[in-house]
Order: structure tokens, then sequence, then C-alpha cells
């Protein structure tokens, strides 16, 4: 298994470059935004430039394991190594060391390019915007997590997050705007904001995070285990 | 144990193929040549054995374990050789080799980098900068190089030059020395397995047409030459595969001795499987 994240790595160094030169200019787009915060026109879009900014390496990062395993698919390095000493659990746990390991490389730049900007601006970010793009970031990890077994069924990482991204935007995001505007007075979008207060809701995120991984490392097994995965 | 590999009546159906009741066995310490025209089945039975594909039905045990479920510790034992390059071709030789050496626990590096010597390939040069006869070397280096106890080769000579090839086929029969290892092969180039083969499987259009010892088999079929009279005599039952000439005919036989008076030529592996796909009856 070291030796698939290894070639993972070796042959996926410009995303990690391209997170890393993300990360900087986050950071100092962060700086800039909070400084400039306190004038009329930033003072609207200052936080919600740097909750991108901060999560956006994580984005970046996270792209790359399922375009590696379509690599992998379209050379049949994944046929040579099922073939080779890596059992199908193995070569699943890969893939979930891969998401895990950008997932946790987002959050770890998410939590520098943060203090960074509570150095500069003490009060502007409190630990609560902090847990919240947090949270995004396990949540980018789910869905590329979720993108995994479909890329092995599509051979495409772009396909399959395409097919994600329908999903989840029409049997999600649009149900929702849909009860909002049928709503009609705010209660719906109020009610989602009031609950990134809540200190329960990064237990129950990651709960359900954890639930999710869970369900689609056992569904991706399946998959691997039923054969003519290249 | 007797064989180290084992399939029996394995069927798998795609949608405009079938694997029907492939069942053939190649004994430890032997060399088992697997011929077919392309499409015939050669790679897919291929795979069901190394259990990258599931058969719909049947059975294959590789060194005595379920082929389905090889153990780690058996999987280190099977050398693989696909039809072309399955390495990152982003990799180069040095680098390859800090990845099988992080995939298998018995990576010998010396060794590997001793046959990329050998086999005169560069260390430092990407992968997809190699010639396909490059690609077949740097693939049957990495097949040897982690103490494997069975090769199992998909075209492993293809695109070679022959000087190339028989240094391969040598290396292969050095790896044969040791009478626990054995071999199975799949190829085009028929030749080869005269030289090496103890056994020849044939498979055409998803079944196996004959699996047997190479000599009885070179032994068993004849060319016979005849005119359209001595056609004539010939049982339908007894005509494999048939070729009309102007002059002549040329008939593949397995009954030769039933017919002493027309000319019989011993025909190759080639012919053999050339007369077999081509049945002009």
């Amino acid at each position: 298994m070291k030796g698939l994240l290894y070639a993972s790595c070796v042959l996926n160094k410009k995303f990690f470059i391209g997170a890393g030169i993300t990360a900087a200019a986050a950071t100092i787009f962060s700086v800039v935004c909070e400084l400039l915060s306190g004038q009329r026109f930033f003072n609207e879009i200052a936080y919600f430039v740097i909750l991108i900014a901060s999560v956006l390496p994580a984005g970046i990062a996270l792209e790359f394991p399922a375009r590696d395993l379509e690599k992998n698919l379209k050379t049949r390095f994944a046929n040579y190594a099922l073939a080779g000493g890596i059992t199908k659990n193995r070569f699943v746990l890969a893939e979930l060391l891969k998401n895990l390991m950008c997932v946790a490389g987002g959050a770890a730049v998410c939590c520098i390019v943060s203090l960074i900007c509570i150095a500069v601006k003490p009060g502007y970010l409190v630990t609560g915007n902090i847990v919240f793009h947090l949270l995004i970031i396990v949540a980018i990890g789910v869905i590329e997590w979720c993108v995994t077994p479909l890329t092995i069924t599509t051979k495409s990482a772009e396909k399959a997050g395409l097919i994600i991204g329908v999903c989840l935007g029409f049997g999600l995001i649009l149900p929702f705007n849909l009860l909002a505007a049928a709503i009609n007075d705010g209660s719906a979008w109020s009610g989602f904001f009031s609950l990134i207060g809540k200190p329960w809701l990064p237990w129950a995120v990651l709960g359900a995070a954890a639930v999710i991984y869970a369900v689609v490392y056992l569904i991706m097994l399946a998959r691997v285990k039923r054969g003519d995965v290249c | 144990m007797e064989n180290c590999i084992e399939l029996k009546n394995v069927t798998r159906s795609y949608n405009k193929f079938a694997l029907k009741d492939v069942s053939f066995a190649v004994p430890t310490g032997s060399v088992m040549g697997f011929i077919g025209e392309n499409g015939a089945g050669k790679s897919t039975t291929i795979k069901a054995l190394l259990g990258l594909i599931r058969p719909d039905s049947g059975s294959i045990t590789v060194l005595g374990e379920d082929a389905g479920k090889l153990s780690p510790e058996t999987k280190e034992k099977i050398g693989v050789v696909f039809d072309s390059l399955t390495f990152p071709r982003e990799l180069n030789a040095k680098q390859l080799d800090k990845v099988l050496s992080g995939i298998y626990k018995q990576w010998d590096s010396e060794k590997f980098f001793g046959y990329l010597t050998r086999f005169e390939l560069p260390l430092n040069k990407k992968l997809k900068s190699f010639s396909r006869g490059m690609e077949m070397r740097v693939s049957i280096a990495a097949a040897l190089s982690h103490d494997p106890q069975l090769l199992v080769l998909d075209e492993p000579t293809g695109g070679l030059d022959p000087v190339m090839r028989s240094e391969i086929l040598d290396i292969f029969l050095e790896f044969m020395q040791d009478e626990s290892h054995s071999i199975l092969m799949s190829t085009h180039i028929t030749s080869d397995l005269e030289h090496i083969a103890d056994y020849i499987t044939f498979i055409h259009k998803g079944e196996i047409v004959f699996t047997e010892e190479r000599g009885e088999m070179l032994e068993k079929h004849r060319i016979l030459k005849c005119t359209d009279e001595e056609l004539a005599e010939i049982a339908k039952e007894d005509i494999i595969g048939m070729r009309k000439g102007r002059y002549s005919n040329e008939v593949l036989t397995a009954s030769a001795e039933k017919y002493p008076h027309i000319t019989a030529d011993a025909p190759s592996i080639e012919e053999i499987m050339v007369y077999y796909v081509k049945d002009e009856k």
C-alpha cells in the first residue's frame, strides 16, 4: 500500500503545489480583506472571501484522489496493483487514506490561514468561524469520497463529480431553496444559519461524515471485489 | 502441489463475448503456452485467474488458493506481465523501484536494477519515453524481482526484436531451473513456445480447443497434402481444418495414420492454430 501512496504523491505533485500556492495567495488575500473589512464595500464581502480562501486549498487538494484513481484505471496500474501484493481491502484503504490526507492537509492550511487572520485583526474571526470552515472542508472531503466509487464505474473523475454534483444540487440544494421560497418568510434560511452556532453541530457533521465514509467504503469495496475495475 | 493453476468449467459472459466452460491446469514446474487468435479469451482468462474479474461460474485455484481470494503472501509469489505497460508513465525506473518495493514485501531492488542493466534500460528516463520493447522489458524485470514462484505473462515478448526475445526466453529458462517454478505464457509468437513450452493450451472464441503436452500435440497432428480425389477419401470427422489450393489441398488432421498413402508434413504450432481457426470445411 505504501507503494500506491508513494506513486500517487509523486505523480500528483502539481495538485499539492497548486494547493500550496493557493494557500499562500489565500492567506495574503484573507489578510487584505480583513484589513479592508472596515471599508463599506469590503464590509459585506470580507468574511465571505476569507471563508472561500480558507477552504479553497483543501478543495484543490481534494481534486487529486479521484483524478489519481482515474489515471490508475486508464493505465491499468490498478489491475497490476490488485494482481500484485495489494489486496482489495488495501486498495480501497489506500484511496481512503488519500482522501483523508487531503482533508487533513486542507484543514491544517485552513487553521494556518485563520490563525494569521486572527493575529492580524484579533476578534474578526472567532473559534466558531474556524470550526465552520473546518466543517465545510470535511463536507468537501465527504463529497469527494462519494465521487471515488463512481469514478470506477464511469472511468472518469469529471463525469463522476458531475453526477454527484447534479445529485446534490437537485436532491438537496434545490429542494431546500424551493422550501425556503415556499415558506417565503425567510425562516428557512434563518433557521439554517442559526444551526451554525449550535454546539452540537460539529459533532453532528463529524458523525454524519463518519457514517458516510464507512458506507461509501463498503460500497467501494464491493465494487472492487466485483472485479473488472479497469 | 501438483498443479499451480487449475481452472474448472469457468464461465464469464460479456455483451459480445463469453468464456465458456474453460478448463485446464498448469502442472507445477512446467511452462504452459496459452495460444489463441485475437479476441479468443486469453487475456480474459488471465484476468480471471489473477482475481481481476469474477467468473459467473466455475472454480479457479492458483497456488492452492481460490483466485478470487488470494492472500497477500500468495500474490507475492505471482509475477505478472500484462500485454502493455501498466505502470504510471510519469515515473522513471528509479521511482518505479520505490513504488514496487512498497507493494511487494519480497521486492529486491538489486535484482531489479540488475535486470534493467542486463536489458539496457535507462534509470532516469520517464517510462512514457520508452519504446514498446523497452516497456515489455521493464515489465518483465519487475515481474522477476520479487522472488515469484509463478509467472503469468500476457504477450511478454510482443514488440521485442529477435535478439532480445532470445535473451528473455533464456531468462525464463533460467527461472525454470527451480523445479517449483512455473510459467503461464500467452503469446502470438508461437515460435517462442517451440523453445520453451512443455504444454500448450489453445483457446478459440472463448472455448478451450485442446490442452496437451507440446511434443504429443505436434506428434499427433499432421498436414495432409492431397489432391481433390484424395480429399474425398478423408472422412469429415478427421478434418480439423483445411485449405483448398489451385493444385492441391492441405488438411490438418489428428488421424494421419488412417491415410498412409497421402503425403503428411509435421505442422508447427502456428500452423495448427491457423488451421483450427480458419476452418474452410
